[in-house]
């Protein structure tokens, strides 16, 4: 029988989360989102810059299987409101306000994120 | 080892084993403080056992069935995610098992984290790069469903070996 736990797995359980504080962090001290993209897939749907709204703005797309996502925009930040699928894992990330950010909504394939004012290199891979 | 009529009736146990395993984690309410669609990763239990005991064949073959589960109870998405998490899990936990030195919490997080980055690929070739936004948290759910199932899988495994005339995975 093997053991339950070895030190080697202590080192591993460091590295990984070494690595997501990393990620985290990366994503914490990113400039305030600037840009919101809507895409499908590898199409663009949308691309907003967030300064020049007034208030709250709604959006509406449609994407796999003719599923519809609702987007909220507004100067603050930018979030999905609500969207055609059972697990509302995207309704459920909330709002987003830092570049790098992203809420995906699987079963339609949409996903919102939020790019700096510099362009796409904000997004952490 | 042989494929014999042992290795078929087994593989079908533990490939019905994790479609009712994934079913349960179905009906659990989301856990506080963990977003929704993140589950504990009980199925993989089977996909585990069957790395260590019949081999990788058998261990890529169950995750095919789950994949194929997931495709037609809850969408192409989900049938892609599933399929590219349990191929990399399964070949990380067959790895993994025929290292002499690692644990069995170590096989846990290895099948997990392999099994998250998959989906996370996936995600990603569905939905375009912000699905990389979600890599921090994958990782942390990754090691806690890891030890989890590594802490299971040491309940379960001398139950399992007494039951089999061959023994299981040592």
């Amino acid at each position: 029988m093997r053991r339950l736990f070895s030190r080697w797995d202590a080192v591993g359980i460091l590295a990984v989360l070494a690595v997501a504080g990393a990620l985290f962090l990366r994503t914490l001290s990113a400039p305030k989102g600037a840009v919101a993209v809507v895409e499908w897939g590898d199409r663009v749907l949308l691309r907003q810059e967030l300064s020049a709204l007034s208030g709250e703005t709604e959006y509406r797309f449609a994407g796999e299987e003719g599923r519809r996502v609702t987007v909220v925009l507004s100067p603050q930040g930018a979030r999905i409101s609500a969207a055609e699928c059972p697990d509302q894992v995207c309704v459920g990330t909330g709002e987003l306000t830092r570049a790098g950010e992203a809420a995906v909504c699987l079963p339609s394939r949409i996903s919102l994120r939020l790019e700096g004012a510099g362009g796409p290199d904000a997004v952490t891979f | 080892m042989k494929h014999t009529t042992g290795t078929v009736a087994r593989v079908g146990v533990l490939g019905a084993l994790a479609l009712a395993l994934s079913f349960l984690e179905g009906l659990v309410p989301p856990l506080p403080g963990v977003p929704p669609g993140f589950k504990l990763g009980l199925s993989n239990l089977a996909g585990m056992y069957a790395a260590g005991a019949l081999g990788l064949g058998p261990a890529l073959f169950l995750a095919l069935i789950k994949g194929a589960f997931a495709l037609l109870t809850r969408g192409f998405a989900a049938g892609c995610m599933s399929l590219a998490g349990g191929l990399l899990s399964a070949g990380a936990t067959w790895g993994l098992w025929r290292l002499r030195g690692a644990s069995l919490a170590g096989i846990g997080m290895g099948g997990a984290l392999a099994h998250n980055l998959g989906q996370l690929g996936a995600a990603v070739v569905l939905t375009g790069p912000g699905a990389a936004g979600y890599a921090p948290l994958l990782l942390v759910y990754g090691v806690g469903s890891g030890l989890l199932t590594g802490v299971l899988l040491r309940g379960i495994l001398p139950v399992l070996q007494k039951l089999e005339s061959r023994g299981g995975p040592q």
